[in-house]
């Protein structure tokens, strides 16, 4: 009779199983390890597909979903001035104007600043505004030339004014623009204040649009 | 066979599964949540509120309201203003109100405009009428059948739950629904005071730009 003859059916079992795992190399049983998480997270979506967002080319006239609102890019303009509404802090800066048409099709009233800050730039030429400088666009109404920032109620449509200060030696054909989404928290972990959008990366779309310039 | 350690762990199991039947049954404590206590009421009627009693007394449309400052530009709405007069006093001790807001008949809820320089949240003395108007960007498509609804707790983060909220229907019919839709009136707008507020309808002239 042999040492491993004496041992129990059982702890035989688990001595194999303990040895085979034993012997497998990190790189296995780190993958193992994260299958098994995989599984026990199923009950709470962990087995679910993660939808693939690929960015689109941005268009003018394009409607975009950015998760509240729908979002109409219809015209780049560059201007010297946008009297009444906004002018240049310093004399010679230009402003760049998107027009864009915002629509909420929730629900809820939300936010018009989930607008603004879905939007970015590369290659802007951005000068800062002297007052909030962290905060590159102003909004404005489109129909009233007032500063717009405040709640879209739910089915209302406006035409907003979304304006950049820009470095008048800019070359306007490098310019890019984004549109990010947003994805919807019903609770804040972290403020535990429901009904949050977080906005997501990459963007939904992004790309070069013409940018019409006027005196 | 099963051993010791496997009954202890099935016997924990299975504490925990009818201690879990045992608290879904019985609210065992009570963290609240149940949603506010609605005082319903009407356009002339009042409302009492365990912290506030609440009357609408006006609500009519405007596609314009123009802010105190002359020179300033008017607000122009997306679909229509629909500016609701309210007297409010506070029944015990002073009161900040934090929100009013319009629900339709599908739930869909409007919140208070910010930019109309309208009322957005009017502290309320005791026992001292104050009178507040609130004023509301709605899409023409959306206005009959219209409540309006105010509380003390901040309705954008749901802190009405467990507390009393007015709601008063602005008996909003198809048919005015109709006619405000194309509503071309402008008002000064006005945000709360201790004396009476009275509309004052406007004429708009056009900047030069």
């Amino acid at each position: 009779m042999t040492d491993r003859e004496v041992v129990t059916g059982s702890s035989s079992r688990r001595g194999r199983v303990r040895d085979f795992v034993s012997n497998r190399p990190n790189p296995q049983k780190l993958g193992v390890l994260g299958a098994a998480l995989v599984l026990v997270t199923a009950p709470f979506g962990g087995l679910q597909s993660v939808a693939e967002e690929k960015t689109q080319p941005l268009e003018l006239g394009q409607r975009i979903d950015i998760g509240p609102f729908y979002v109409t890019l219809e015209k780049v303009t560059q201007v010297s001035d946008l009297e009444p509404a906004v002018s240049p802090d310093e004399e010679g800066t230009k402003l760049v104007v998107l027009k864009v048409v915002v629509v909420n099709h929730s629900d809820r009233a939300e936010f018009s600043n989930l607008v603004r800050d879905a939007i970015g730039a590369d290659h802007s030429g951005l000068v800062p505004w002297e007052t909030n400088q962290g905060i590159p666009l102003k909004v404005f109404n489109f129909d009233d030339a007032t500063a717009y920032n405040e709640y879209i109620n739910p089915g209302q449509t406006y035409t907003l004014a979304l304006v950049f200060q820009q470095d008048p030696g800019t070359d306007l054909d490098l310019v890019t623009f984004a549109v990010h989404g947003y994805s919807f928290r019903e609770v804040d972990p972290g403020t535990l204040e429901p009904n949050t959008w977080i906005l997501d990366s990459p963007p939904l779309a992004e790309g070069h649009v013409p940018i019409e310039v006027k005196p | 066979m099963i051993g010791p350690r496997a009954l202890s762990t099935l016997a924990v199991v299975a504490t925990v599964a009818v201690a879990q039947q045992f608290t879904d049954q019985v609210p065992v404590v009570d963290l609240g949540g149940g949603g506010p206590f609605v005082e319903s009421g009407e356009v002339g009627s009042e409302v009492h509120l365990s912290y506030a009693d609440v009357e609408v007394t006006d609500v009519r449309p405007a596609q314009y309201l123009a802010p105190p400052i002359s020179t300033d530009l008017a607000r122009v709405a997306g679909g229509v203003w629909m500016v609701v007069s309210v007297r409010l006093s506070a029944t015990t001790q002073p009161v900040r109100i934090q929100n009013a807001w319009l629900v339709d008949p599908h739930g869909r809820e409007y919140m208070a405009s910010t930019r109309s320089s309208c009322a957005l949240n009017p502290r309320v003395a005791t026992g001292v009428v104050t009178y507040a108007v609130f004023c509301f960007d709605v899409p023409t498509d959306r206005l009959e059948g219209l409540r309006f609804r105010i509380a003390r707790g901040d309705h954008t983060v749901g802190r009405t739950d467990d507390d009393d909220l007015a709601d008063v229907d602005l008996a909003v019919s198809a048919r005015d629904a109709q006619t405000w839709a194309d509503t071309t009136k402008a008002y000064l707008a006005v945000d709360y005071s201790l004396e009476p507020l009275e509309l004052q309808e406007i004429t708009l002239t056009e900047t030069g730009s």
